[in-house]
C-alpha cells in the first residue's frame, strides 16, 4: 500500500505555507509514508498524487472560528482549506474524480488537516510567532493521527489475512 | 425600484472579482461592472531590489502566466542593459515561449471554456467542467490535453529550470543551450502538438460551429462589441508572440498605430476608477471616453481575437488557413464577436506549434553561442511579449547601481478590463430581466468574461480558499431582497 502525505502552501506567504513546513518536519519520522510538498493547485497536483492508494493532506485553513494553530481534520470535501481549491481550474476533489475518469490509480483521502492561520497573511519566508510557538505540537498531533491510521490499516490487513 | 444583482466571486477565474448588474425601475439591465476587489501590490515591492531579480520575482506572480512575465522581464533586462540576445538565444526563448502559449491555450479551452459549449450553457454547474466534458467526448481527449501540456512543459523545464515557474532569463541570452538529443524530442513534441492542434480546431468546428444554436450564440449581438484591437506583429504584420511591433487597428480594421514597444506610453494610458483596483487602459491620443464601445470609444481589446484582428495574418501556413476560415465564417475583418476568442485561441496555439516545428529544425538552435555579455546599464528598460491573454509590458527604471526605482506592469487583463464590463452588460441585457435568477442565464453572463480568460493574479495576490458563487439581489438602498447560492458556496 502506497501512502502519501502532501503538504500544500505558498512558501513566500508566511503562515500560508504551514502545510509545507509541517510536511517537511514529518518527512523523516513517518515510516512507510512518502512526503511531498507543493505550492501549486489543480492539475499540477495530479502527477504528484496519482499512483498512491491513500493520501493525507496538510493545508492552511481560514475557518475564522478558532485560534491560529488549531487543527481541524476534514474527511470529506470542505471549503475551508486554502489550497485545495483553484479558481482557475479544478479543485482537489474534482482532480481525484478526473484522475479516476482518466483511468489512473487515485488515492482515497484519509484526512485533510486544516491548520488555522487567521485572517491576516503577509509576505515572508517563515512562520509567524503564533504558529512557531505551536509548531511542534501541531507536527506531533498530525504524526500521531497518521501513525494511528497506519496501525489500524496494518491490523485490518492482518485480520483479512 | 432599482435593483442590483451581484455575482461574487466568479467561477473559473484566477483571483477575486465580482460582477454587479444594476437593474432599472422596469427590471431591465441598466449597467454592469466587473470589479476587482483586491489590492495590487507587486510593482511596489519590487522597488529597491536588484533588477536582475525580476526574472525570478515576476514568474512567481501566479501560476497562470509565469512564462509571459518571465519573458517580459528578460526582455526588459535586455533593454535595461543595452544588449541584444544572440540568434540562438532568441530561438531558444521563442521555443520555450511557444510551448507556454500552447499549454496555456489548451488548458483554458478544454478545462475552462469548452464545457460551456460541449456540456452546454444550460447544464448544471457541477457538470459543466472537464468531468462533464469527458462524459461527452470521451477520456481520450482529456488524456491528449494532459499529454500535450506535459510534453510542452518538459521544454519549459529543460530550458528554464522548472515549470510552471521558469527562472534564469538573462540579459543578452539564455542560461542553457540545446543538445542534438534534446532537439530530437522537442521536434517530436512539436509534431505531436501540431497534430493535436488540428484535432482541437476540428473539434471546435464540429461541436460549436456545427451546432446551429451555438453558432447563433457566437454571432449574437449579445456577444458583439465594437472596439479597437491591439497585438504584437512581426515585420510582415503577422501575429507574433515573442517580439515585434505593437499594432493597433480601429473597429473597421484600419491601422491606427504601429509602434515599438518602448513607445507604449505615447499610445496607452491608465485610468483609475473608484470601483475597481484594476487600472483601466485606453488609447491616449483619443482620451478616456468612459465605458463606451462603438463610435467615440477609446477602448481596445487584446488576447487571441485582438491579435488576429490587429494582424494581417498568421505567420505559419496551417494557422493562416484557419485564420482565413475564421474571418470568412464571421463576415470578414474586423470580427467583434467576443465568443470567437475561443476559436482564435485555438488558431494561436496552432501557430505556436507550427513555429516550434520550424525552430526545432533550425541549424542554429544547437549552437553554443547563447549569450552576449556586452552589458551596459541604461537605467531604463521596457520589455513586451504577447501573453496568452494579450499584450504584456514590463517597464523598469533603476539607479546607477541597477537597483529598481520604478516598476510598471501593464497586463492583458488591464487592457481588457473595461471591455469586459461592456461585454457583461451586453450579455446581461440579452439574458437577464428582473430579479429572476436562473443558472443558465447567469452562466451566459459569465461566458462573456470567460472568453477573455481574465486573470487577476497580476493585479492582486488572491488567497482563494473557496470558490463560492452567490447571487445577491439588492434594492437601491442596499437591502438584500434575494440571495441564491450555488452548492458549496460560502456566504
Amino acid at each position: 500500500m502506497k501512502v502519501l502525505l502532501l503538504g500544500m502552501g505558498n512558501p513566500i506567504l508566511s503562515d500560508d505555507g504551514v502545510g509545507l513546513f509541517i510536511a517537511r518536519e514529518l518527512e523523516k519520522s513517518l515510516l512507510g509514508v512518502d512526503v511531498s510538498t507543493t505550492a501549486m493547485a489543480g492539475l499540477e497536483v495530479l502527477e504528484l498524487i496519482r499512483g498512491y492508494d491513500r493520501i493525507f493532506v496538510i493545508d492552511a485553513s481560514t475557518m475564522k472560528k478558532c485560534e491560529p494553530g488549531k487543527i481541524v481534520k476534514f474527511n470529506h470535501e470542505e471549503n475551508s482549506c486554502v489550497h485545495l481549491f483553484s479558481s482557475h481550474g479544478l479543485n482537489f476533489f474534482e482532480l481525484l474524480c478526473l484522475g479516476k475518469k482518466l483511468g489512473y490509480v487515485m488515492p482515497s483521502v484519509e484526512g485533510v488537516y486544516g491548520i488555522e492561520i487567521g485572517d491576516e497573511v503577509c509576505f515572508g519566508c517563515g512562520l509567524t510567532r503564533h504558529l512557531k510557538e505551536k509548531f511542534e505540537l501541531i507536527a506531533r498531533s498530525i504524526a500521531e493521527d497518521i501513525r494511528a491510521c497506519l496501525s489500524r490499516w496494518k491490523n485490518e490487513a492482518e485480520v483479512q489475512g | 425600484m432599482s435593483e442590483k444583482i451581484t455575482i461574487n466571486p466568479i467561477t473559473r477565474l484566477e483571483g477575486h472579482g465580482k460582477i454587479e448588474i444594476f437593474l432599472d425601475d422596469n427590471g431591465k439591465v441598466d449597467d454592469a461592472f466587473w470589479q476587482v476587489v483586491e489590492l495590487r501590490g507587486f510593482e511596489r515591492f519590487c522597488v529597491g531590489r536588484p533588477a536582475e531579480e525580476m526574472t525570478r520575482i515576476a514568474p512567481n506572480i501566479c501560476g497562470v502566466c509565469p512564462s509571459a512575465h518571465h519573458m517580459a522581464a528578460t526582455k526588459s533586462l535586455d533593454a535595461l542593459y543595452g544588449v541584444e540576445p544572440t540568434p540562438t538565444a532568441k530561438l531558444i526563448r521563442q521555443l520555450e515561449y511557444n510551448a507556454f502559449v500552447i499549454e496555456d491555450h489548451y488548458i483554458h479551452f478544454f478545462f475552462l471554456a469548452a464545457p460551456d459549449f460541449i456540456v452546454g450553457p444550460d447544464s448544471h454547474p457541477a457538470a459543466r467542467n472537464i468531468l462533464g466534458l469527458i462524459d461527452k467526448v470521451g477520456r481520450e481527449v482529456a488524456l491528449q490535453v494532459i499529454e500535450v501540456r506535459k510534453r510542452n512543459r518538459e521544454i519549459i523545464k529543460y530550458l528554464f529550470g522548472k515549470a510552471p515557474h521558469p527562472e534564469g532569463g538573462l540579459p543578452g541570452g539564455v542560461p542553457k543551450g540545446i543538445t542534438e538529443d534534446a532537439r530530437k524530442w522537442m521536434k517530436e513534441t512539436a509534431d505531436f502538438t501540431v497534430e493535436f492542434a488540428r484535432f482541437a480546431l476540428k473539434l471546435f468546428k464540429d461541436v460549436v460551429l456545427g451546432n446551429k444554436k451555438y453558432l447563433e450564440m457566437v454571432r449574437s449581438e449579445a456577444y458583439k462589441l465594437s472596439t479597437y484591437y491591439m497585438g504584437l506583429v512581426d515585420e510582415n504584420k503577422k501575429v507574433s508572440f515573442y517580439d515585434g511591433k505593437v499594432r493597433i487597428v480601429d473597429p473597421e480594421g484600419n491601422e491606427y498605430a504601429l509602434f515599438d514597444p518602448q513607445d507604449y506610453m505615447e499610445h496607452i494610458a491608465e485610468w483609475v476608477e473608484p470601483w475597481t483596483y484594476v487600472k483601466l487602459t485606453y488609447l491616449k491620443k483619443i482620451g478616456w471616453n468612459g465605458l463606451r464601445a462603438g463610435n467615440g470609444t477609446s477602448l481596445y481589446r487584446v488576447g487571441p481575437l485582438g491579435r488576429l484582428n490587429a494582424a494581417e495574418g498568421m505567420a505559419t501556413p496551417l494557422a493562416q488557413k484557419a485564420f482565413e476560415e475564421l474571418f470568412d465564417m464571421l463576415g470578414g475583418k474586423t470580427v467583434h464577436n467576443t465568443l470567437a476568442m475561443h476559436w482564435a485561441r485555438l488558431i494561436c496555439a496552432l501557430q505556436a506549434a507550427e513555429h516550434n516545428q520550424i525552430i526545432a529544425a533550425d541549424p542554429y538552435l544547437t549552437s553554443k553561442d547563447i549569450r552576449n555579455m556586452g552589458l551596459r546599464l541604461q537605467r531604463e528598460g521596457i520589455g513586451c511579449v504577447e501573453a496568452p491573454r494579450g499584450t504584456l509590458f514590463h517597464h523598469y527604471k533603476t539607479d546607477r547601481n541597477g537597483i529598481l526605482t520604478m516598476v510598471n506592469l501593464i497586463v492583458a487583463t488591464q487592457h481588457n478590463a473595461a471591455p469586459i464590463c461592456l461585454s457583461i452588460k451586453q450579455a446581461a441585457q440579452e439574458y437577464v430581466t428582473g430579479t429572476e435568477v436562473k443558472e443558465g442565464l447567469l452562466n451566459r453572463v459569465e461566458m462573456a468574461f470567460r472568453a477573455y480568460d481574465p486573470c487577476l493574479a497580476c493585479a492582486t495576490h488572491a488567497l482563494p480558499g473557496t470558490i463560492p458563487f452567490s447571487v445577491i439581489v439588492k434594492d437601491k438602498k442596499g437591502e438584500t431582497i434575494r440571495k441564491v447560492e450555488r452548492p458549496g458556496a460560502v456566504a
